[in-house]
């Protein structure tokens, strides 16, 4: 596959994800709408006369043609201007900028601790497929599918925090740093005070940890069917009768072949994610995306609302394109024009 | 089989480790925790549920930004710190003419704003104007004053400066809450200069003359304040101020548990039991300003039989209530007042009697052929007057059941459910008032006054009542500033009111805190709002 291929691949699907942004954007337009509730009014309060609420929908645009009004929304978003927060009278951009890193970096933390934990899991389970450690790991797999996020964050900050007293029990840090690019671990390095970083990897573990439970156990169980179908074809067998030893056989010939369905898996869950661990940060007063939807909800604070949703899809669209172009890249059985 | 049992110690070790891990963690549980020790150097960390929504206290209504409001700013009055009587504050004494028009405050000298520049009668005027004028300039955009034209409207003729610590304020009518309204912390009084040099970014820059100051807030995470060490009411004892936003009761109660929190608020009914029984943890009470009742629509045809109404009140057994769903942390009551608010009076009661019910129902021509079916409505989500409003709505319904009545439950949403209560689309709702500042006109004339019926845009009184002699007596009470007359005034209100019967009123919510043991000087004011003047650490 050549870079002009490649090149040509990725603009093509970055303009078919130009409908899917246009979708996005009517269906969060139109959910936000469908709420019960008249914004105004829950913002003024019970004691509002009609003149206020009026004057309040009117500052806006609730009084406008819905047609109006949904090109308004489409067009600010367009160039970057997601309203004002009802609730807190700032721009809507100032309160992702604070919480978009914080579930990045969050996101990105229990991703790195969910593909290698999971794919050797699910490796190791094929490996010795039958026997304890098998069932052992899939026992592992199906509770961090089945276990509460909630319940399972709890439980680690009794026996890590309460119980152990070695991690603390939720927030990012305990210092102030000062926010240069709002990634605590990044801001700590280059301006926080003296132990900020190690005061942040501490914070970072326990919910990464219980973030990353149900993309491990996805990663695992995927990677162990996966590893399993290849353990069982017939070049894996063709080397094993050339003679090729055992680990070359599992680096060369296994993992290549078996990673692949496993890095599409991975990518939806990095994109689910994205999308706001909501209990997560509720459970760990993690100040990020989930904790913000979550806040806005219970606001009503509809701008708010309607930009955490566009900003989780964009980024869950935009996480598919790169996992599709990364297949593209390391399958050579993928033909480009075949996605058209 | 043999590769299996070989394989099986090292599983069991891993086993017997997480389950040391889980004993370690959840076992040690089981005992009482021990007080944990002082921090040092003086902090005091505070652990709320979420952020405030802003530091401008004449733009803020909510319960978070209220709490952190009362350490910046001070009033010109202010309520003491357990009741809503009224003490000093900014002003050292004042004066109200005998025809309750006019009422002049005497300053306290030597008061600073956290920049440091003194506080004066002109600071106090720019403070009250700013609001009063919608052309003033120090006004920004997003300004709401919501509590504005609720308090004063436009019942201020006019405000003077006398001289540089002497102000009076003027109105067109006599207003009986006079003291309670300058104490309400939406009239904190702020700094003009940082107004002016703020503007529309005030609220997260804030400058009054309260013991605290402003130091930083991280949204989200925290806000510090540091002490203010010209404060008028003397320098704090404590050093720093640190409120952290943590969502989750249950984090919140643990942190408190293990001393990383020194107060925390907004504890879950349900946790504070245990908490309790914890010698790391006092658990301080305080009656709420708020009431919860049912709302019984008046103008429905169902219920305009008082006996209908009376018989509700015998069906519905509330000590229950308040033992099972308030987890006994309210006040069972037959009046709007809560504990502790002045002219509560109870004028009568009807006790918990299921026959007296049935009978009273019999009479108004029900029975077991003859059913009276009504709707009940309730909020999706737990309010501070209601922690479980589906529960009581069920449970409300069985009781009912006994009555003849057959109750039709309906959850609706908390964002119309104000609306549609307000313009009387329910039968029957329970509903919920939180009072502003403890005078018993704050509660009858929003509860009871037929002023506050609204069927277009949504009102106060949601019972639909209309009762002229409620309002004559609202009315008289209101223009009385005599308080020993407002005070009968309220008593046959209250015995009116009960004999009519409008509504079902259920408890009082109790307002919850848990503190550090050895942290001295802590008030829960009624208002819900943190009193941390005071604060200082005992000796262990």
């Amino acid at each position: 596959m050549s870079k002009r291929q490649l090149a040509l691949y990725a603009i093509r699907r970055l303009v078919g994800l130009l409908p899917v942004l246009l979708g996005i954007l009517l269906l969060v337009f139109f959910m936000v709408r469908a709420i019960p509730g008249n914004p105004a009014r829950n913002m003024l309060g019970q004691r509002a006369t009609a003149e206020e609420i009026a004057k309040v929908e009117k500052q806006l645009g609730l009084d406008q043609p819905v047609i109006t009004q949904f090109a308004n929304f489409a067009w600010q978003a367009v160039r970057g201007d997601l309203g004002y927060s009802l609730r807190h009278h700032v721009p809507v951009t100032e309160e992702l900028a604070r919480a978009v890193p914080a579930t990045l970096e969050l996101t990105v933390a229990a991703f790195l601790i969910a593909c290698p934990v999971g794919v050797l899991l699910g490796g190791w389970s094929a490996l010795k497929k039958g026997t304890a450690a098998d069932l052992l790991a899939t026992a592992f797999s199906l509770s961090g599918i089945s276990v509460p996020i909630f319940w399972l964050g709890l439980l680690l900050i009794l026996i890590f925090s309460v119980g152990l007293e070695i991690l603390p029990f939720g927030g990012r840090s305990e210092m102030v740093i000062p926010p240069y690019t709002g990634f605590l671990l990044l801001d700590s390095l280059l301006g926080g005070p003296p132990g900020s970083f190690v005061d942040v990897l501490k914070h970072l573990v326990l919910p990464a940890l219980t973030l990353s439970t149900v993309p491990t156990a996805i990663i695992a169980r995927m990677s162990r069917s996966c590893a399993l179908q290849v353990l069982d074809a017939d070049f894996v067998r063709t080397a094993r009768a050339k003679g090729v030893p055992e680990r070359q056989v599992l680096m060369r010939h296994v993992l290549p072949n078996a990673i692949l369905p496993v890095i599409t898996v991975a990518g939806l869950q990095f994109g689910y994610l994205l999308g706001g661990a909501v209990l997560t940060e509720h459970v760990f007063s993690w100040p990020g995306l989930g904790s913000l939807l979550l806040r806005a909800i219970s606001e009503r604070d509809y701008p708010v609302i309607q930009s955490a949703v566009l900003v989780a899809a964009v980024a869950f669209a935009l996480v598919n394109l790169v996992v599709d172009l990364l297949y593209a890249c390391l399958d050579p059985r993928v033909s480009l024009d075949s996605d058209r | 089989m043999a590769v299996c049992c070989s394989r099986m110690p090292a599983a069991r070790f891993k086993l017997s480790l997480f389950l040391l891990a889980f004993w370690l963690g959840v076992g040690c549980e089981r005992k009482p925790d021990q007080i944990p020790p002082v921090p040092s150097p003086a902090v005091v960390v505070v652990a709320k549920p979420g952020d405030p929504v802003g530091l401008d206290p004449a733009n803020v209504t909510d319960l978070e930004s209220l709490q952190i409001c009362r350490s910046l700013y001070d009033t010109l009055v202010q309520y003491e710190p357990d009741s809503t009587r009224i003490m000093p504050a900014l002003a050292e004494s004042w004066e109200r003419s005998s025809d309750g028009l006019e009422v002049t405050f005497h300053l306290r000298r030597g008061v600073v704003f956290h920049d440091g520049t003194p506080l004066t009668a002109s600071d106090v005027k720019a403070n009250y104007e700013r609001q009063r004028d919608p052309e003033h300039p120090l006004r920004s955009a997003g300004d709401t004053f919501f509590y504005w034209n609720d308090t004063w409207g436009d019942r201020i003729e006019s405000i003077d400066v006398l001289d540089e610590h002497t102000i009076c304020f003027r109105f067109n009518e006599p207003i009986a809450p006079l003291m309670q309204n300058f104490a309400m912390p939406f009239f904190g009084i702020v700094s003009p200069r940082a107004l002016k040099k703020y503007g529309s970014d005030y609220f997260r820059n804030p400058v009054g003359t309260g013991p605290y100051k402003f130091e930083n807030w991280v949204p989200g995470d925290r806000l510090t304040l540091v002490k203010h060490q010209e404060s008028w009411r003397g320098e704090p004892a404590v050093e720093r101020v640190t409120f952290l936003s943590i969502p989750d009761s249950t984090a919140r109660a643990l942190r408190l548990r293990k001393g990383s929190v020194h107060i925390a608020t907004a504890l879950s009914p349900q946790s504070v039991e245990s908490l309790r029984r914890q010698p790391s943890v006092k658990v301080v009470e305080q009656p709420g300003l708020n009431v919860a009742f049912l709302a019984l629509n008046n103008q429905s045809t169902k219920l305009a039989d008082s006996r209908v109404r009376k018989a509700i009140w015998h069906a519905v057994d509330r000590g229950a209530l308040v033992r099972g769903l308030y987890y006994g942390l309210a006040d069972q009551t037959d009046t709007a007042l809560p504990t502790g608010v002045w002219g509560r009076e109870e004028t009568g009661s009807r006790p918990f009697d299921v026959a007296k019910g049935r009978a009273l129902m019999e009479e108004a021509g029900y029975s077991t052929d003859r059913r009276l079916q009504l709707g009940l409505w309730y909020m999706a989500v737990p309010r501070s007057y209601l922690p479980e409003p589906k529960a009581t709505a069920e449970a409300i319904a069985r009781m009912l059941e006994e009555i003849y009545v057959t109750v039709d439950l309906e959850p609706v949403d908390w964002g119309v459910y104000l609306d549609r209560v307000g313009r009387g689309e329910h039968e029957m709702a329970l509903a919920g008032w939180i009072g502003d500042h403890g005078d018993p006109d704050n509660y009858f004339s929003f509860i009871f006054g037929s002023a506050n019926i609204d069927q277009v845009v949504g009102g106060t009184n949601v019972l639909f009542y209309t009762n002229s002699e409620v309002d004559r007596l609202i009315a008289e009470a209101r223009r009385e500033i005599d308080q020993a007359k407002r005070i009968e005034s309220y008593r046959s209100l209250q015995e009116t009111i009960f004999e009519d019967a409008p509504w079902l009123p259920l408890a009082h919510a109790r307002q919850v805190v848990g503190v550090h043991p050895l942290l001295q000087g802590f008030h829960l004011h009624p208002t819900g709002v943190l009193v941390l003047d005071e604060l200082r650490w005992g000796e262990p």
